[in-house]
């Protein structure tokens, strides 16, 4: 069994060997230095959050009502790069979308940016959806009628952003990806890892303040998801967003400076990377794998 | 200190207040509104004088009548009333007196708990207002004494908490108003949408407008269909207003009646699944708008101004279609009904209901919706379209059975002449298919689950399995629109080509119920035109309910039914008239009146009814002579037992035609009874009340056309050479006239019917029977094909993906074609053709058993029906193997480009 799991991981890191190697040590101190200078802004909290759905079961008579989150606690500062693992079916993509405030919690409380969600009318979560939060789905979710352009312009559009500046922010995230040359095209005619770029330049476009990805990797091969990846840590590390990230795949889970564990709606763990190298952070999520 | 002088001033005002009303309450209490003849009395006036010289001098000295019986009731009323006006007085006087001597007490509550007593009795109670001159001024006195005293209980109150009330609304409203600032000030979305943003709605429009042209198109065709049944209602009422066209108009109402439920309920499935399958197409984009921030309302309003725009080129092109289509039928109508009767207007009002007709069918689609538009399908990327749709669950069996009995007894109903070959039936039958279709597939495809054949036939069920609630609704649809094709609309043009000729309908050529003053006049018509002449004694027959029409609790009383009264001899007298062959056999009906026999006088091709709808019993109720106006409410809430209606037993039926089918089995069917019964029939009226049909009591006084009338006692049947039948129906005018007050209950049971109309009425009504069932039919047939091509154009591309994933499974291009021909032939096209075909047999054979047709009948029938059903399902097979082929070949084509363009 023991053996079976070793050769497992050594297939996966020969698969999705990290390309760069960090310097955690160094970047682990600036950090604290910084955090020392300036107290970090809480982006998400979550206090007690449940949710729970009504499954309508036996000819729409009895309802029965399925337990997803129960009762998590947990932070997320800016500028932190969090990934949420999870067995299938632990409600990782729950906890994501509450995040992204698509689903309501049925209790507990979520604070985005201080603000108590709960609160809020759904037009002020509209608002805080199209202008503070970039979403990245494992299918992509881009518009079939609507060209590559104007799919990574669409968020500034809802938010009424004159022509100009969205013909120029969208020029420059196409070019920020590598995407310019297929600006006329239409996502079904683009390859698995264009589209999860197109999606990556669509959620930053309003410069939000928390990048939410479910399992952006998920549905690409292994160099797409490579250059996906690299993209999200860039964005975390230059552009200094915060990302939450849904993903079953460690390693790139390993790319990420926090993870939470999830089990049956519980969080089960809070694994920090704490200047560890991505190495040693993969063999750490491996080990915290075998609980799940 | 500023407390106690606002307390007082509070005291004062309320003290004004209760003064002002209480005095003008007084005031008007000695104002003379009790009216008894010519003199006015105000009501202490008028209680003096119930005591000197009392009601009955009073009421004698106003000449108004009152018997005996009723007399003490009326007095006690009076006096209750009085008494209640009084108390009113005395609580309103002492109510003053405590506001007046600063100790309050609430005796204007008990002033108006009185005044409103006295309103009532007033109102609704046997008192003064039943003998008063001038009722309207009593009443409005009794009201204005209400409302003074509850104005000033109301109006006090609230100045005693009016202060408190005030600082609470204030607050309330203070809170309100920083709500709505706070909220606007939050949701501010400033600026207005750039060009691109209408740009992207449009594309994003534009990517599903296949499903909306086809949307529009069905809208477009079902609301055409709407406008053209209201249409025809309202061009047809006219007509029913002419002498002798209302057996015409009825008729034609009523096909369009039939033709209209079963068509709607097609149009509402079709509209449905169209609506939904076109929401399902929109989902994800809409999803998609939300999850990037687009607000709800702005999302909403798209999708309103999506909906607005099908909905006004429904009505404009739908409505187009349908007054083209109405304006056909005027112009051809001439030629049938003749420029004699012009037909009505078509009216601002029925588009006025078709627009309301159109707008409920979208109403419950957006319902059956629901889902979809709950959350827009947020944050998820599936094709709704390719959801699965799970088989039912539990309680499939026990679904399934009900549904199957729901069938059978719709079949066991529909045979039954008293259940009028009710629509309603259908419906249950419908419901039945629907439970059958859902459940029986269901249990079907589980239980072959654990058959060897599961996986051979895996790819030809997989869609059943996949999309069950949609596919059954198809099937489920085409099967119900094919049965209204091959039985309902064609039985009605089968059952006029074999239905009597008018010799046989009419035998007589004028036909006349009169009494026994009227035999000298056809006596001298005889001799002067030489014609054949038969008098035959009869009684009138009332049947309590001539309509189908279930009357709500608020309609009243049902109209009632007129029928002709014979005897068990004139019976077989009749028949042997117009029969040489005939041989009397004995009716078996009682000397007690308690068994009667009906003859329905209609032709084939009319519907098997009884002669008493009400509660559609198998035993009528019925009356001897005119219909009574005391109904049967009426007689149970005044306890009587009696009220001159009785339930029969039918002891043996016929339908045809003895005397003449002049009203197709509505009206003046016969009713036979024992000759014994008989004579005691014809002496009813002596002891009947002849306003509420109700048998007077021995020891009241009966006087001739007071409280009794004897009525109509002759039926007159006359053939006459034709041309002299124009000269006597002249010279019957006399006879016509004095029989008005006859005629007066019932307009359409006239005291004379006329052959030669008749037959003319008929001649029209069968023919545009026969093109209006015709039309019905190519257009439910055509329904069918739009049907199946709905299915086909919303399902193409799914077709196509399969078509394409079968390739990449390497399954050769014959047989995938194969598999997917098989499936909707099979599926789509025989199972609810043979669906169609057996419950189409079953209500075909059942409908033989209530018209009660011979087997003559029935092998003519048949005859007829054979080539009919096999040219509409030849042709309609046909149609839709060529539909198939393409749709097949298309799927392919398309895949293939999928597969070779990945």
């Amino acid at each position: 069994m023991e053996n079976g799991i070793k050769e497992r991981k050594k297939k996966v890191s020969a698969e999705n060997k990290p390309v760069k190697q960090r310097q955690p040590k160094a970047e682990g101190v600036a950090e604290k230095e910084k955090a020392a200078v300036k107290p970090r802004k809480t982006v998400i909290k979550v206090e007690e959050l449940y949710r729970e759905y009504a499954k309508l079961s036996h000819g729409d008579e009895e309802t029965e009502s399925i337990k997803v989150l129960k009762g998590l606690d947990f932070v997320v500062k800016e500028q932190e790069f969090v990934g949420i693992m999870g067995k299938s079916g632990c409600g990782k993509t729950t906890l994501l979308k509450t995040l992204g405030l698509i689903d309501k919690p049925t209790k507990g409380n979520l604070y985005f940016c201080g603000k108590e969600t709960r609160k809020l009318w759904n037009d002020e979560l509209a608002d805080i959806r199209r202008r503070e939060i970039g979403f990245v789905f494992q299918d992509f979710y881009l518009m079939d009628s609507l060209s590559v352009s104007e799919n990574i312009m669409l968020p500034m559009v809802l938010d009424k952003k004159n022509v100009r500046k969205c013909m120029e922010k969208g020029k420059e995230y196409a070019e920020h990806f590598g995407l310019s040359h297929l600006m006329k095209k239409y996502p079904y005619e683009l390859s698995g890892g264009e589209k999860q770029r197109v999606a990556i330049s669509r959620a930053l476009i309003n410069n939000p303040d928390l990048i939410l990805a479910d399992e952006p990797t998920g549905n690409l091969d292994s160099k797409s998801g490579k250059i996906v990846i690299d993209a999200l840590e860039r964005i975390n590390r230059k552009m200094k967003k915060t990302i939450i990230m849904v993903t079953h795949d460690p390693q790139v889970a390993s790319h990420c400076k926090r993870i939470i564990f999830l089990k049956d709606g519980v969080i089960l763990e809070d694994l920090r990377r704490k200047g560890a190298s991505e190495e040693e952070f993969y063999e750490k999520i491996i080990e915290r794998m075998k609980d799940l | 200190m500023e407390n106690k002088r606002e307390k007082k001033s509070l005291y004062v005002k309320q003290t004004a207040v209760s003064v002002c009303c209480y005095g003008v309450i007084f005031a008007l209490l000695f104002y003379p509104w009790v009216v008894i003849g010519d003199a006015s009395y105000h009501p202490f006036q008028f209680a003096m004088k119930m005591t000197d010289p009392g009601l009955e001098a009073l009421l004698a000295g106003a000449d108004i009548y009152v018997n005996a019986e009723d007399f003490s009731i009326l007095q006690v009323g009076v006096w209750m009333e009085l008494i209640f006006c009084g108390l009113f007085f005395l609580s309103g006087i002492f109510y003053l007196l405590s506001v007046l001597v600063r100790k309050k007490r609430p005796f204007n509550i008990a002033a108006c708990v009185f005044a409103l007593v006295t309103f009532y009795f007033n109102a609704f109670g046997y008192t003064i207002r039943d003998i008063s001159t001038d009722q309207a001024l009593g009443t409005t006195f009794l009201f204005v004494y209400l409302f003074l005293s509850a104005a000033e209980l109301v109006l006090t109150s609230i100045m005693g908490i009016w202060k408190e009330t005030k600082r609470v609304s204030k607050e309330y409203h203070e809170r309100e108003r920083k709500e709505r600032e706070e909220k606007r000030e939050r949701l501010a979305f400033p600026g207005r949408y750039n060009e691109l943003f209408y740009g992207f709605i449009w594309k994003n429009f534009k990517s599903s407008w296949k499903d909306y042209i086809l949307l529009f198109l069905c809208s477009s065709m079902v609301f055409a269909f709407i406008v053209i049944g209201f249409g025809m209602q309202a061009i047809l009422s006219r007509g029913s207003r002419y002498e002798g066209m209302s057996q015409v108009f009825g008729g034609l109402s009523t096909i369009l009646k039939n033709a209209v439920l079963p068509m709607g309920m097609i149009s509402v499935i079709i509209i449905v699944i169209l609506v939904f399958n076109y929401l399902r197409c929109r989902a994800k984009n809409y999803g998609i708008f939300l999850t990037l921030g687009m607000r709800k309302r702005t999302l909403k309003y798209f999708v309103a101004v999506e909906f607005a725009a099908l909905l006004v080129l429904t009505l404009a092109v739908g409505g187009a279609a349908g007054t083209g289509c109405l304006a056909l039928f005027c112009l051809k109508s001439e030629r049938f009904i003749g420029s004699h009767v012009g037909l009505s207007a078509i009216g601002a009002l029925t588009y006025v209901k078709a627009m309301g007709v159109l707008f409920l069918i979208f109403l419950i689609s957006f319902m059956a919706a629901r889902d979809i538009f709950m959350d827009f399908n947020m944050g998820r990327s599936t094709d709704l379209k390719a959801v699965r749709e799970k088989l039912p669950g539990w309680w499939r069996k026990v679904l399934l059975m009900i549904g199957i009995l729901a069938c059978a007894y719709s079949v066991y109903g529909y045979r039954q002449l008293k259940n009028f070959e009710s629509v309603r039936l259908l419906m249950v039958l419908f419901a039945g298919l629907y439970l059958v279709f859902r459940y029986g597939i269901a249990l079907w495809l589980m239980g072959e689950r654990g058959r060897s054949s599961y996986l051979k036939n895996l790819l030809l069920h997989n869609q059943l399995y996949h999309k069950s609630r949609t596919n059954t609704g198809y099937i489920f649809a085409m099967a119900v629109i094919q049965f209204c094709a091959l039985f309902y609309f064609s039985f009605q043009i089968i059952s006029t080509e074999i239905a009597e000729d008018a010799d046989t309908l009419f035998p007589y050529d004028i036909v006349c119920v009169g009494d026994e003053e009227d035999e000298g006049t056809f006596q001298e018509l005889k001799g002067k035109y030489g014609m054949e002449l038969e008098i035959y004694p009869m009684v009138r027959i009332a049947s309590y309910d001539s309509t189908e029409k279930t009357e709500g609790w608020h309609e009243g009383e049902p109209p009632q039914g007129q029928h002709l009264g014979v005897s068990e001899s004139t019976y077989h007298a009749l028949k042997g008239k117009i029969d040489a062959s005939y041989k009397a056999k004995p009716l078996h009906l009682d000397k007690e009146g308690e068994r009667v026999y009906i003859v329905h006088q209609q032709d084939k091709s009319v519907k098997a009814q009884p002669i008493d709808f009400f509660l559609s019993r198998k035993k009528p109720l019925l009356h001897v002579g005119q219909p009574g106006m005391l109904s049967i409410l009426d007689a149970y809430r005044a306890n009587v037992c009696d009220f001159g209606y009785y339930h029969k037993t039918v002891q043996g039926e016929e339908i045809g035609s003895v005397t003449g089918a002049f009203r197709q089995g509505l009206r003046d069917n016969l009713v036979v009874f024992s000759d014994a019964y008989f004579e005691k029939a014809q002496e009813l009226w002596r002891t009947t009340n002849m306003y509420t049909g109700a048998p007077i009591p021995e020891d009241e006084e009966k006087i001739v056309d007071e409280n009794i009338r004897q009525g109509l006692t002759r039926l007159v049947l006359i053939k006459a050479d034709s041309e002299d039948v124009p000269d006597i129906l002249s010279d019957l005018a006399e006879f016509r006239e004095r029989h008005r007050e006859d005629e007066h209950y019932d307009l359409t049971v006239p005291c004379l019917y006329d052959k030669a109309q008749a037959v003319s009425n008929l001649a029209v009504e069968r023919v545009m029977k026969k093109a209006m069932n015709g039309l019905v039919m190519l257009v439910s047939l055509t329904v069918y094909l739009v049907l199946l091509n709905v299915k086909m154009a919303t399902e193409s591309d799914m077709a196509a993906r399969r078509m394409e994933f079968l390739q990449c499974m390497g399954m050769r291009a014959g047989e995938r074609r194969r598999l997917l021909r098989k499936e909707l032939l099979r599926y789509y096209y025989l199972l609810p053709t043979a669906v169609a075909v057996g419950s189409a047999g079953a209500f075909t054979a059942a409908v033989f058993l209530a018209r009660q047709y011979t087997r003559a009948d029935r092998l003519r029938y048949i005859k007829l029906m054979a080539p009919i059903w096999a040219v509409c399902l030849g042709a309609i097979g046909m149609i839709v193997v060529g539909m198939v082929e393409v749709y097949v070949r298309k799927a392919e084509g398309k895949g293939e480009k999928n597969g070779k363009r990945n």
